[in-house]
């Protein structure tokens, strides 16, 4: 080994620098496919332009003064959020009550662990077709059933007023596994001598919960519930396969509004549908900032 | 050294990602050489002995895909060394995402399937080119195209799609339950009064069986018959404006209200998938669509006929469709005409009888019509003549699929779920002309 | 206190094992629905089980699309970015996690922001842009834009962070190099989390139809949840058929979480820490 290779390697040693050499090819990758595109994506919103990728203008902001007149761009964003704040607090819900019930290594809570997750392996193509058999108010297994115990027959998804419980309910069905097999990696990494001298010292159960397990998952926990929002707020595929924005538009989106405007159909209006994108990105970061300060603090809190 | 027993596995492990990330890439360089030909075998040196490769996209997933397929074989087969036509099979909503930014980045395929409606928005720009000397290339016969079928793919005096398919929007009855319900199983009603007479007498909401269905998305414009039937229309195409807002479809609108609303004939919010698959299961009286419906009530046993849809109070009207053959700008004429060789082997006799058997549509090329096999299918027979009832939805208009899709289905949607129709007819038409706005 | 207990813990087994049939129990209809005849499913009133079996709908699929050649594909494509991902997500995350440098809090809220953006977004300049490096409809132009993922590298970092303080210490005690630290100290202790974010990266991209389908422009290259969609037409949906390929889809994913989920199981990041 030369000696400046040597010297070079003590340099990129230091840990304030060799930093940069470990996120260098990520970040280079994300630059490259994420940013370019979104910063695509920034210009192309403020341009009369279709698919086509024909520019018929540039229109400054008038798209965006355009998007708070949209009265239908306005219920999206409604149904966006009622999905949302409903489906983020029952994942997470359903996820950390199965994650400390299934993070203890009996062989029963193993199985039970391994199987929560199956769902989340499944595409959401598969699942809609498999729920849409189910739940299909004529042919339907479910709504047969039910009206065998008296019930109306309830039609699920096509029911104006039931069509996004159904699709929250079906979300959370699939991916609640997912957040759990993270949060009980967390739990897990909480080497048993923390609990062994809690115990010493007296601490109940539920006080071991809060002083030990949920400071220490608060990294994991703050990791799932900004994805699993982040996740939320862009909600289009189990949508777009089970009841494609309706009964009466009731479960449309706001991706699901960008597909309709930019690429489902003539006149394919690429501007638009860009500027909505980029409207529903300040959003979402806007969300994630204020849960990721509130995360930060908890986090420093309990350190 | 305890301590370093203990990272052996990790150093394995990191070993054994690295050996298969070796043998990943090795891999992908080999399949990289081994595809890129079919992109470069695609642009010819210009001999004229070497084989042209036309790379040919469509939505036809489900079974039509399948006769196709093996229609394509038939002819890669034939034309081996020479023209093969390399199919690609898209989902429709793939198909409209990924065709617009392949054709600007001169990727798309030589040759792709199209109805006339979603056309219109790549005729006017300029995207597809113009086909007229395809009915002048040797071994062509014009003359055994039937004129609506030629016709369907022309605009603004130029031919942009060559016929690969051509159909109406049928009327189907199930005779079974025509016969249950004391009504003669031989005679479909004739007219807007004895269809809505019929679909009550055909409705039994204690067994789910229901007298006429409404699919309120992902179907053919079925409400258009009946806003034709009675005199109106829904878009003036020359001057761009919506007609939609008279007296006379406000009253086309509240029958077709009371028949769902009141008389209940029809479940709610259903999409064309969905109706069809309760009208192959026996459980509706009377359905409107197109005649890809016909080979599934045979293959489920369901006694069915087939007409034009029943007259209204002042014609008999329905849609006349089909999906034709496009080729997308940047093709090069040695593609086009290996296309052309391809399209016109599809509209030989032969083939087109294959086609129209195997999928039940009926014929468009006289000879086919003909023919006496075809000649014998009752079916086909009753779906080919539409006579002078035959329309197409709002030619020429950019928009169409999405005023269809945007404002007339939901239209049909909230009426069929309780709004007052006339207060509906008025904001669809608005909606109309918001819409209609960006073609003037 | 005692009788207290043993009642909840009666009603978490309940509980989980109710929550353990609503999740089953979908798989369970599809193993038996795959068999079914294509006629059964417009069956009123509908009925679980069949009057008899078949593999009609097997067949069918075999039959109509390259399933081989798909599953190759699939594979590659989705090991591929796997086993890039895992890779430089966990250097990244580790170095934002336990390593101070200057402007390491603004790129990771870069990185975070990277994961706000909808795909249906970037799609039509990636296309651009993959189109222009041309790697359209190649193997690396598929594996390469998703070898790094902002999800990853945010899940990584949570996991170096909840590691116990003055790890590295003692590796530079021991004069290790960085990287060695990273390699030799960290990783072993992230194992499980490592298998985690592979399992995560393997499904996503196995399932995932629109971004293969973008960017591969022939059948040779399609992937198989391209092959699901090939079943679901615009006018009919050959349901046998669809559901025998979900079932297929679903079948490797699943045998390899079966021998994943050990990992899962057994908690390696504790074990690492208590020897």
């Amino acid at each position: 080994m030369t000696k400046s290779l040597k010297n070079a390697l003590r340099v990129w040693n230091r840990p304030d620098r060799a930093a940069y050499l470990f996120i260098a090819p990520a970040l280079a990758i994300l630059f490259l496919f994420t940013v370019v595109p979104l910063l695509a994506t920034l210009v192309i919103s403020t341009l009369d332009m279709d698919v086509f990728l024909q520019v018929k203008g540039f229109v400054g902001l008038d798209h965006f003064s355009k998007l708070f007149q949209d009265e239908r761009l306005l219920d999206a964003a409604l149904h966006t959020i009622y999905f949302a704040g409903v489906e983020v607090p029952l994942q997470i819900a359903l996820a950390l009550l199965t994650a400390v019930y299934v993070s203890k290594n009996t062989r029963f809570r193993k199985f039970l662990r391994s199987v929560y997750f199956v769902p989340s392996i499944c595409s959401f193509t598969a699942i809609g077709i498999i729920a849409s058999f189910l739940l299909d108010p004529q042919t339907g297994v479910y709504p047969n059933y039910l009206t065998h115990l008296g019930l109306p027959r309830l039609e699920f998804f096509r029911d104006p007023t039931w069509a996004m419980p159904s699709v929250i309910l079906l979300t959370v069905w699939r991916s609640f596994g997912y957040s759990m097999i993270i949060l009980v990696a967390g739990i897990q990494s909480i080497p048993d001598s923390y609990y062994e001298a809690a115990q010493l010292d007296g601490a109940s159960k539920a006080k071991q919960f809060f002083s030990i397990t949920v400071p220490v998952l608060m990294p994991a926990l703050s990791f799932t519930v900004i994805t699993t929002m982040i996740a939320a707020l862009q909600v289009f595929d189990q949508i777009f396969v089970t009841t494609q924005g309706g009964p009466l538009n009731k479960t449309e989106t706001i991706v699901g509004y960008i597909y309709n405007t930019g690429f489902k159909m003539a006149p394919y209006d690429l501007g638009y549908a860009s500027a909505i994108s980029v409207m529903l990105f300040i959003l979402i970061m806007a969300i994630t900032l204020v849960m990721n300060q509130y995360f930060l603090r908890k986090e420093s809190d309990m350190a | 050294m305890n301590h370093r027993g203990r990272f052996m596995p990790s150093r394995l492990l990191t070993g054994a990602l690295a050996l298969t990330l070796v043998a990943g890439l090795a891999a992908c360089g080999g399949k990289n050489d081994g595809a890129s030909p079919s992109a470069s075998g695609a642009s010819p040196s210009g001999a004229s002995g070497k084989k042209v490769t036309v790379t040919f996209w469509n939505t036809f997933t489900g079974s039509d895909g399948d006769t196709l397929k093996e229609i394509v074989d038939g002819y890669n087969a034939k034309n081996e060394g020479k023209i093969e036509v390399k199919m690609d099979i898209l989902p429709a909503d793939q198909f409209n995402q990924k065709l617009p930014p392949s054709i600007a980045t001169g990727t798309a395929p030589s040759l792709i399937a199209m109805s006339p409606t979603s056309a219109s928005a790549f005729i006017q720009n300029g995207t597809l080119l113009p086909l007229d000397d395809f009915y002048t290339t040797p071994g062509v016969d014009k003359a055994d195209f039937e004129d609506s079928a030629v016709q369907l793919g022309q605009s603004g005096g130029k031919t942009y799609l060559l016929p690969m398919q051509v159909f109406g929007i049928q009327f189907y009855w199930n005779k079974d339950l025509f016969k249950a319900a004391g009504l003669d199983p031989e005679k479909p009603p004739a007219d807007f009064n004895e269809l809505a007479d019929y679909a009550v007498k055909l409705t039994d909401a204690s067994k789910n069986q229901y007298g006429f269905l409404m699919p309120i998305k992902g179907a053919p414009q079925y409400y258009s018959m009946f806003v034709w039937g009675n005199g109106g229309d829904m878009v003036d195409v020359n001057a761009k404006q919506s007609v939609l807002n008279t007296p006379e479809n406000v009253k086309t609108f509240q029958w077709l209200a009371d028949l769902a609303v009141n008389k209940k004939v029809t479940p709610k919010g259903l999409n064309g998938v969905e109706t069809d698959k309760l009208f192959l299961s026996g459980k509706a009286g009377m359905y409107i669509t197109g005649p890809w419906l016909a080979a599934g009530l045979k293959s489920n046993n369901v006694n069915f006929g087939v007409s034009l849809p029943p007259k209204g109070s002042a014609a008999q009207a329905t849609i006349a469709d089909g999906v034709g053959f496009a080729v997308p700008k940047g093709t090069s004429d040695e593609e086009r005409l290996a296309a052309y060789d391809f399209v016109s082997y599809w509209n030989s006799t032969a083939i087109a009888k294959e086609w129209s058997q195997k999928i039940g549509f009926p014929p468009y090329l006289k000879s086919v019509a003909a023919d006496p096999d075809i000649q014998a299918d009752a079916t086909i027979k009753a779906m080919s003549n539409l006579g002078s009832a035959g329309r197409t939805f709002l030619p020429g208009i950019v928009n169409a699929d999405r005023i269809n899709a945007d404002v007339l289905f939901p239209l049909m949607e909230q009426i069929v779920g309780g709004l007052d129709p006339a207060a509906g007819v008025k904001k669809a038409s608005d909606a109309i002309d918001d819409i209609l706005k960006s073609e003037k | 206190m005692e009788r207290r207990i043993t009642g909840g813990k009666i009603l978490a087994f309940i509980g989980s094992a109710a929550l353990l049939v609503a999740v089953l129990h979908p798989f369970l209809w599809l193993l038996v629905a795959a068999f079914k005849p294509e006629q059964e499913f417009m069956k009123y009133p509908p009925t679980v089980f069949a009057s008899h079996y078949t593999f009609d709908s097997f067949v069918k699929v075999w039959d109509s699309i390259p399933l081989l050649a798909f599953f190759k594909n699939t594979v590659i494509f989705s090991v591929g970015v796997m086993i890039l991902s895992v890779f430089l997500d966990s250097m990244a995350g580790y170095a934002f996690a336990r390593m101070k440098f200057k402007g390491n809090k603004t790129l990771f809220s870069l990185v975070l922001v990277t994961m706000m953006i909808p795909f249906q977004v970037l799609m039509i300049p990636l296309f651009v842009e993959v189109f222009k490096l041309g790697m359209l409809d190649t193997y690396w132009g598929l594996i390469i834009p998703r070898a790094a993922s902002a999800f990853g590298i945010y899940l990584m970092r949570s996991f170096f962070i909840s590691l116990p303080k003055d790890l590295e210490e003692s590796g530079r005690v021991d004069g290790l190099s960085e990287f060695q630290i990273y390699r030799k100290i960290m990783l072993p202790l992230c194992k499980s989390a490592m298998i985690t974010l592979g399992i995560f990266h393997l499904m996503n991209n196995w399932n995932d139809l629109l971004y293969p389908l973008m960017l591969t422009s022939s059948t040779e290259m399609r992937t198989l949840s391209a092959g699901l969609a090939m079943f679901v037409g615009q006018r009919n949906i050959e349901y046998g058929p669809t559901l025998a390929a979900s079932a297929l889809a679903l079948l490797p994913l699943l045998v390899v979480y079966v021998f994943a989920q050990c990992y899962f199981v057994q908690g390696v990041a504790t074990s690492g820490l208590k020897g």
